[in-house]
């Protein structure tokens, strides 16, 4: 294989010459826009057993060994449901998270007040807290 | 004091309360809205927060949608995440890719290779698992295996090594999954971990991005970068020998003890030292976090309690006596604890100016806290009392002047300090209370959350009395002050009052302490009492009455609230003190909150007036600004509470309401404003535009500079509906530019609210001109516009049409008709007429006088 030298250290390319590529670079390109292939089936039982955006709570726990691509799946769905304007917050368990109870629920309740409006955090503590 | 009724909620040790009240707070927010919660690595979350998912998933009617990827335990689900399968709840396993799958994906990738021979050595090698796959694509480009030369790609099967699967070098292995276990760790960190250099360290970091198993998080940061799989980084971390592994955790500790703090600083420390063996150190931390959410819990479950809690839910050392040596040492702390709030401000926290402030901050604590277990630090408005004593000195004035604005705005009566603050709370404490902006509702809120997680330093809200800040007796070293050079000091109790500073007369005492017995007469006791008592002793019953009025149902008691408002009337116009009158005005406030839900307008006229007299006087700026917040608060309650709650009853507005709203002008107007900007409701929204047509007339710059404002299109149609019947001509300019906004019903709004303001305007000077036409038909003309006869044509003209004519009429002066008609409108029912009439008379009268004399 030969790995085209950095652009930096070359001359000035003639006219009507075709740029060298870098391998990497097109394997890049190439592979970023297969990232979900063959998940195309798991998508759709998953949004269509979440059935949103209906008042009704369901969880899907998607199972799969290391290299499945779940981090790659999950981050996907989130990116589908912020783009249907949904409130989606995204979080990511350490093995340090079992040492503090309540420490994902309170990471998603942070998530959650910050992306709300001033009025909203207002309204939501207006029975607690005297603003 | 009344410190018994406000003492908060003790935090709850069970951890299945504090589940519930997280739960409760989540179940709030996603009653009313769908959320999704996307989850990577869900087995590994902690159980309570696993409960508390399986338990809301068992309710109906909320909209939390739960999304979460779990490694499996063999063929099995983790037996952490077994509580969630419920009915509500649904597994979907991710399968490898077949062969066929892989021969598609190839021609995509390598479309002029022989998808047959390169899928079934790719199958071979990945498994089928698409990271896997495309790992091995990643490791065959950059061992040469894979090329890509003239637009063509080549594969040479010959040069396959099934050894080396992943591409990285025994070293690159063992680093990334070094990297793996202190993710999160600064690029520096790093290198210390590795101990290498940045150059070696970066060729590590490339090869692992090239290979697919890192990303860069920064484009212009090489060294900031994360792993594109948390399963890689699972992988890489389990090759390391478990001695190892060991080794590592303490080292990581070590490092992210003595480095800048990320938000997770204190769990990640714990986990390391929990895994290096060190439970007792991990504990200390643990304690805090636990003690961190458990504070939080009683926020949410008790109604009551107020986001900054009482000195019981933080278990405040008692206070000890500030002694003379004791001064320079806490000046000196104070001092630098400012100091690294202001580098905060301005610079970020991983900046060098902020580490060295904050280092000199621990410094001087703790050089304090070698001769003390906690500082209290608090303020009457003015001055700095340290453990309940006041401190004048030159020096420290200076220091005061930020805290006091800091805690001024976000009402906070006191700081404490105790002997175990660590570095990042201090850094974190000091940005949150720096950075604090009061109108932002989201911002308080939230840094109010940070600080819930220090246990090393604690608020006190500024409703908060207790016995640590108001009856310590000081003892200074049988001195009570101590010549420093220039800086002279004086040490004086917070509580000085009466005779003897610190004592209370026994029967004010009783009378504060226990709310029941404050009757009309016991207030009457208290009233002639106040008038002749020192100012520090006033201060602290204004205090305490503030918070009774807080804590107490007025409308049972008329006859002791008369008392209670004559006291406040008369303190608000003698009061000369003016920490005294900052605590009178938060009772005014509160008396006038009870007074708005009574509906009782005549008496919020009675305080509202000296109040306000009180801000036209000459006051220092904190104090101004106190009063200015209280009006602008009771404005905002008095709009949204009373008058939207009295417009409900469809009753006219009674007059002393009207007088309160006038008294209080744009104060009432923009919160009125300001809610039917939010309001979605049809029916809210036009009852809040009647209010606005009754009340926004001759302030019509609240609603124009609301037009100027990005809204909704509904907002500026409802602003042009009020605008068409209360503007003016001066307004005509900024409707007239949203005679071309995009949405057409703002468009047809605003050109008739600038038709109709146009029209009348055109009227009106139609009249005036008639004045300069002085024909009898003319003349004739206006004398049946102001007072017309029973079938009079210009019957029922408007009252500013009516006006108009006298002015016209004064250009047709002498006449003897014009002059009795002019006399005449002096008395007329409308008042603009009258006025009007009375001027032109005046004038008129004058003018003839002075023909006569010359």
């Amino acid at each position: 294989m030969t790995v085209p030298p950095v652009k930096s250290d070359l001359a000035p390319e003639p006219e009507g010459f075709q740029p060298a590529i870098d391998l990497r670079e097109e394997l890049d390109h190439r592979l970023a826009t297969l990232g979900l292939f063959g998940r195309e089936g798991c998508i759709e039982q998953i949004l269509s057993y979440l059935h949103l955006p209906n008042l009704q709570p369901r969880t899907a726990i998607i199972v799969g060994p290391a290299q499945a691509g779940k981090t790659r799946l999950l981050t996907g769905l989130a990116n589908m449901f912020r783009g249907q304007r949904l409130k989606v917050v995204e979080a990511s368990c350490r093995p340090s998270d079992r040492q503090l109870p309540g420490a994902l629920l309170g990471a998603i309740i942070y998530q959650l007040l910050s992306s709300f409006t001033p009025k909203e955090v207002t309204e939501l503590f207006a029975p607690v807290v005297e603003t | 004091m009344l410190g018994r009724l406000t003492a908060p909620a003790p935090p709850p040790d069970d951890t299945r309360e504090i589940s519930m009240g997280l739960s409760m707070l989540l179940l709030k927010i996603v009653r009313e809205s769908p959320m999704v919660a996307v989850i990577h690595s869900l087995h590994q979350a902690d159980e309570l927060s696993l409960a508390a998912f399986a338990a809301l998933q068992e309710m109906d009617e909320h909209g939390l949608h739960l999304v979460g990827g779990v490694d499996p335990e063999g063929d099995m689900l983790p037996e952490a995440v077994r509580c969630l399968l419920t009915e509500n709840s649904t597994v979907v396993e991710l399968p490898p890719l077949t062969r066929e799958q892989i021969a598609v994906y190839l021609q995509e990738v390598v479309p002029d290779l022989d998808s047959g021979v390169l899928g079934d050595a790719l199958y071979a090698e990945s498994g089928g698992y698409p990271l896997a796959i495309e790992m091995t694509l990643r490791t065959w480009a950059e061992s040469s295996v894979l090329d890509y030369r003239d637009d063509k790609w080549t594969f040479d099967t010959g040069i396959v090594s099934p050894d080396d699967e992943s591409g990285l070098n025994q070293l690159d292995r063992k680093r990334l999954g070094m990297a793996a276990v202190a993710c999160p760790l600064s690029f520096d960190l790093l290198c210390e971990l590795w101990h290498t250099m940045a150059d070696d360290a970066l060729a590590t970091i490339k090869r692992g991005c090239a290979l697919g198993f890192l990303q860069p998080i920064d484009e212009n940061d090489p060294g900031d970068i994360a792993f594109i799989d948390q399963e890689h980084a699972y992988i890489l971390f389990q090759e390391l020998p478990p001695d190892e592994r060991t080794n590592l955790h303490a080292q990581i500790s070590a490092l992210l003890e003595t480095a800048p703090h990320s938000d997770d600083y204190a769990l990640e420390l714990s986990y390391h030292l929990l895994q290096a063996g060190r439970r007792q150190q991990a504990e200390r931390y643990l304690r805090q976090l636990r003690l961190a959410v458990s504070t939080f819990v009683p926020i949410l479950i008790t109604p009551q309690a107020a986001v900054i809690g009482g000195s019981e839910s933080w278990n405040i050392p008692p206070a000890m006596p500030i002694m003379a040596d004791d001064l320079d040492p806490i000046v000196h702390a104070a001092l630098a604890v400012r100091l690294a709030g202001v580098q905060s401000r301005l610079y970020p926290s991983t900046s060098e100016m902020v580490r060295s402030a904050v280092r000199g901050a621990m410094i001087a604590l703790e050089a304090l806290f070698t001769r003390r277990q906690s500082l209290i630090i608090s303020f009457d408005g003015r001055n700095i009392a340290f453990d309940g004593q006041m401190i004048q000195r030159r020096d420290l004035s200076v220091a005061v002047k930020d805290y006091s604005q800091w805690m001024l705005e976000g009402n906070i009566r006191a700081i404490g300090i105790t002997s175990h603050v660590h570095e990042y709370e201090i850094s974190r404490f000091m940005y949150a209370l720096a950075t604090f902006e009061p109108k932002d509702a989201r911002t308080s809120m939230l840094d109010r959350f940070v600080l819930l997680n220090l246990v090393n330093i604690k608020l006190l809200s500024r409703s908060f009395q207790t016995d640590i800040l108001m009856t310590q007796a000081p003892v200074v070293s049988g001195s009570a002050s101590v010549e420093d050079g220039a800086n002279a000091v004086q040490a004086t109790p917070v509580t000085a009052g009466g005779e003897a500073p610190g004592e209370m007369p026994e029967h004010i005492s009783t009378m504060l302490t226990e709310p029941a017995m404050l009757d009309a007469e016991a207030l009457e006791v208290l009233h002639e009492f106040v008038r002749c008592t020192t100012p520090q002793m006033r201060q602290t019953i204004m205090s305490n009455l503030a918070q009774w009025l807080d804590m107490t149902d007025s409308r049972p008691n008329k006859q002791v609230m008369q008392k209670v408002d004559s006291l406040l009337e008369d303190r608000l116009e003698q009061e000369k003190d003016h920490s005294t009158l900052q605590e009178t005005v938060v009772a005014v406030e509160t008396r006038i909150f009870g007074l708005v839900e009574q509906r009782d307008w005549a008496e919020i006229s009675v305080l509202l007036e000296p109040l306000l007299t009180c801000l036209a006087e000459d006051h220092p700026e904190e104090l101004q600004h106190r009063i200015t917040v209280a009006l602008d608060r009771i404005g905002e309650r008095i709009a949204l509470h009373g008058l939207v709650e009295e417009q409900n009853g469809n009753q006219p507005l009674p007059l002393a309401a009207r007088k309160v709203t006038e008294l209080l002008g744009e104060r009432v107007v923009r919160p009125i404003v300001a809610s039917l900007k939010h309001s979605t409701a049809m029916e809210h929204r036009s009852l809040l535009m009647q209010l606005l047509r009754e009340f926004a007339g001759g302030r019509h710059q609240v609603l124009i500079d609301e037009l100027r404002t990005l809204n909704p299109w509904y907002v500026y149609r409802n602003l042009l509906q009020v605008l068409a019947e209360i503007g003016g001509e001066e307004d005509l300019d900024f409707i007239s530019e949203k005679i071309t906004y995009p949405d057409p019903r703002v468009r047809l709004e605003a050109v008739g609210a600038a038709a109709r303001i146009a029209r009348e305007r055109a009227e009106l000077n139609a009249w005036l001109g008639l004045g300069y036409y002085r024909q009898d038909e003319a003349r004739e003309v206006l004398l049946q516009v102001l007072h017309p006869s029973l079938f009079s044509p210009y019957r029922k003209k408007d009252e500013s049409i009516r006006a108009a004519t006298v002015t016209a009429l004064a250009q047709h002066l002498p006449h003897p008709q014009v002059e009795a008609a002019i006399k005449r409108a002096a008395t007329d029912r409308s008042q603009i007429v009258r006025q009007m009439a009375q001027r032109v008379w005046q004038q008129f009268q004058s003018e003839r006088k002075n023909k006569t004399t010359a």
